[in-house]
């Protein structure tokens, strides 16, 4: 007895074709989730030249590099922090196999704030009315089911 | 592209059990009924865009005035819009796309005063980020 299955290749073809869109649009919505998680954190980001605030980065495999404004003595490091901050994050994404999007804060001191602790690990203390330590942490945490929402709402156009 | 006051009007019909012109209201509080939440469209920050330039994401903001005869019922109805809107995300409304919509402040007391009528008003403020279309 022999079975004939006739159309396994178009099927294959069919499933190849969603997978790329379903990573199309996962990606569409953890972009879109990042834009929540920024402006979650504004007024949140301690301040002192805004060079932090400044440093923020984006990158998907199929993103371009930002060019921040820095400012002070330091603003040329931190350029070229930044620039190699993203150029070792870009190689993180475009290697991943799956949908990747990586976001954080390029200055070298960037842990340390977030952290909220400064020499001696004594607690810091923020100029600005409002900044808080774990910003970034905290910005994660409390939109945890949006980055979900976001990711599934765009994910069920396929 | 509708102002976000009528977008979230809707919003608030469909989900809740409020009827527009008769106890929701959109950027003008009606002198009656007295039992009434009117929502208005306020100042926020300037709009983002994502790296590529292809998509500009505006943040915006409303106001929404709570009124009532009962300060109690005045702050169940705030709570009530706080349960449908706080940490809504990814929803799509008259062909607009809103990524979030989030308490930020509130309920404030409006009224309270001596002479300021036999009412008790609050004030609930969200920010929201929506797709320009």
């Amino acid at each position: 007895m022999a079975i004939k299955l006739i159309g396994i290749e178009r099927i294959n073809k069919a499933l190849a074709v969603s997978a790329k869109k379903a990573d199309k649009l996962c990606m569409r919505g953890m972009i879109e989730a990042s834009i929540v998680i920024r402006r979650d954190m504004k007024g949140k980001v301690p301040v002192d030249t805004r060079n932090l605030e400044a440093s923020w980065f984006v990158v998907t495999a199929n993103s371009t590099k930002t060019a921040p404004t820095f400012d002070g003595e330091d603003a040329g490091k931190m350029m070229a922090d930044h620039s190699a901050t993203i150029a070792e994050n870009k190689g993180k994404v475009v290697a991943s196999m799956r949908p990747t999007l990586i976001m954080g804060f390029s200055a070298n001191y960037a842990a340390a704030v977030h952290e909220g602790k400064g020499k001696g690990m004594k607690p810091m203390v923020f100029k600005k009315p409002g900044a808080e330590a774990k910003f970034f942490e905290n910005a994660l945490n409390r939109n945890k089911g949006t980055i979900l929402a976001l990711t599934g709402q765009e994910l069920s156009k396929l | 592209m509708n102002a976000p006051s009528t977008d979230i009007k809707d919003v608030l019909v469909s989900e809740g059990a409020w009827v527009f012109a008769t106890d929701l209201f959109i950027s003008a509080q009606p002198a009656t009924p007295m039992n009434s939440s009117t929502i208005f469209d306020t100042t926020s920050t300037p709009p983002d865009g994502t790296l590529d330039g292809n998509d500009v994401f505006l943040n915006e903001s409303i106001m929404i005035w709570v009124r009532n005869s009962s300060y109690q019922d005045a702050y169940s109805e705030t709570q009530s819009i706080i349960s449908i809107l706080h940490n809504k995300a990814g929803f799509t409304v008259n062909g607009t796309k809103y990524l979030h919509c989030t308490l930020a402040s509130g309920p404030n007391t409006l009224t309270g005063g001596v002479g300021e009528g036999d009412y008790s008003e609050f004030s609930i403020n969200f920010n929201m980020i929506r797709e320009r279309n």
